[in-house]
């Protein structure tokens, strides 16, 4: 299988903060979810691979290639939007544009102001005026306009409207009739993955709990729920994250068979979401939580 | 150099001046007319290029600096060229700017009415050496230490300068140690000076460009090396 993304236990030491053996592959023309909770490391990932952080050691392989020994030409491939868009404040967007553009070969000028037309990007205005969705959407727009072949975007969608962004999750799936097209898409926000992604990996203090396709989360992972009295010892050791609620508990379990045989009567099993498996795994159940 | 390298600086070049140009042009104009003023008053051809240069070379960093104040330049290292070609990309600006400034204090120099300067007399080569070795030198030092820690560091190194020169003062006066202090500090600026203004003299043409270029050319490695440390 050709792979648009490969990384290999790469490490990134900050004081406080490890991001510790991640490893991950992503498929060409697919998309992949990276959730985790705040801190988890998601923004260093995709920073590591942009080479916007030094790595600390493992290998960043995109399209195949080494991401630092052939920085340049992987990153015309790239379209990358940051959690927080930073460009020249006192520059009009038309500017900033104009900027850009010469770094790609393949930028496409019309398609750029197509997209500035949909996303109702006002050209002539500087960038310290944009609303924080506006100016995610200009960066989304100067992503889109030079044919990349691997999309990152960093939690895109908080800040934007409900409408645009569904209209943002449209696209990604529109970008993806082209096979060549891959998207790495970072957010805390399940539900648009879950609408969206082929491929999830979840992050939790530096770590990679686990990095699936889709499909394989149902099979994998249940939710567990049953009265606080039947939560003993016995039952915990079958379960990765517990929530204790004033009148029962919620338990997240990997071991969906022999869970069925330990909890059997009494207990409800079903599928877990996305969100389900964020908020639930590594959770002890501690007192706060009733 | 290959074509590649040559099309980065270019359109990186291009991208400063996009992007800076409603800095540069007022910073030009103050530029220009203290040197209106300065063209008249000057009477000494080579102190008139010594501080020309040591003005329109801190006049070169203003692209990093408002690099550095909007954050932009995270953005900046995700266009598809290395840090390398940024850390060059800001030599090359940084060097245009600074002949286009001189190119604009040299005609003010031939065409103000009232100045005891003229064109001609720095159209000759040891003081034109002179002018690129100054030039040379304090870029070669700004610019990795720009690069690496922004408007920032450079604050920072005066303060530090700045307290040392408190520190020393202190000491002078407390030990009747002033005027000793003062001597050696003068007769180094001085020799440092005269070093400087001999030097295209004791050198051969050749071998003083040489010099700057390879001065030039160790700074940015330098500047290279700590921007590939930078984590943004």
């Amino acid at each position: 299988m050709e792979y648009a993304l490969e990384i290999e236990s790469v490490g990134k030491h900050y004081k406080g903060f490890t991001l510790n053996g991640v490893s991950l592959r992503l498929p060409r023309g697919y998309v992949m979810g990276l959730i985790g909770p705040n801190g988890a490391g998601k923004t260093t990932l995709i920073k590591l691979i942009m080479n916007l952080v030094r790595r600390d050691g493992g290998a960043i392989r995109v399209f195949g290639l080494d991401n630092l020994a052939n920085e340049a030409a992987i990153k015309s491939r790239i379209g990358f939007v940051p959690d927080e868009p930073r460009f020249h404040e006192d520059a009009t967007l038309e500017v900033l544009a104009s900027a850009v553009a010469p770094f790609y070969a393949e930028w496409d000028d019309r398609r750029f102001r197509t997209l500035a037309g949909e996303f109702d990007l006002p050209l002539g205005k500087k960038f310290k005026k944009l609303s924080h969705g506006t100016k995610t959407k200009f960066a989304l727009a100067l992503a889109l306009s030079h044919g990349a072949e691997l999309v990152l975007l960093d939690e895109p969608t908080t800040g934007l409207d409900p409408v645009f962004r569904r209209r943002l999750l449209d696209m990604l799936a529109g970008l993806l009739q082209d096979e060549r097209v891959s998207v790495l898409f970072s957010s805390h926000i399940t539900a648009d993955l879950e609408r969206t992604a082929d491929f999830v990996t979840f992050l939790l203090d530096g770590r990679v709990v686990f990095s699936n396709p889709m499909d394989q989360l149902a099979e994998r992972w249940a939710v567990v729920k049953g009265g606080r009295e039947m939560l003993d010892a016995d039952a915990r050791a079958f379960l990765e994250g517990v929530r204790i609620r004033p009148h029962g508990f919620e338990g997240l379990t990997s071991r969906i068979d022999d869970a069925r045989r330990r909890f059997g009567n009494g207990f409800v099993i079903e599928r877990a979401s996305l969100d389900d498996i964020m908020v639930l795994y590594g959770r002890e159940g501690a007192k706060h939580d009733d | 150099m290959t074509t590649e390298t040559l099309r980065r600086d270019w359109i990186l070049l291009r991208r400063d001046w996009i992007l800076h140009r409603r800095a540069l042009l007022p910073a030009a104009l103050i530029f220009a007319t203290f040197q209106v003023y300065f063209v008249i008053v000057a009477n000494h051809p080579t102190l008139w290029l010594v501080l020309t240069c040591i003005y329109m070379s801190f006049l070169t960093v203003i692209p990093l600096n408002r690099d550095g104040k909007f954050r932009a330049l995270a953005w900046s290292c995700t266009l598809p060229v290395t840090r390398a070609d940024l850390a060059r990309g800001h030599y090359v600006t940084a060097w245009t700017l600074a002949a286009g400034l001189f190119l604009v204090a040299l005609a003010l120099a031939a065409f103000v009415p009232g100045t005891k300067l003229s064109a001609a007399m720095f159209l000759n080569p040891n003081r034109l050496l002179l002018a690129a070795g100054i030039t040379a030198f304090i870029l070669a030092l700004l610019l990795p230490f720009t690069i690496r820690f922004g408007l920032i560091g450079i604050l920072l190194v005066l303060v530090v300068l700045q307290i040392v020169g408190a520190v020393t003062f202190v000491v002078a006066e407390t030990t009747g140690s002033m005027d000793i202090v003062e001597g050696r500090v003068g007769a180094a600026f001085r020799a440092l000076a005269d070093g400087a203004a001999e030097l295209p003299e004791i050198l051969s043409i050749p071998v003083f460009l040489l010099a700057l270029v390879l001065v030039n050319w160790a700074s940015y490695k330098i500047a290279v090396a700590l921007f590939r440390r930078r984590d943004l």
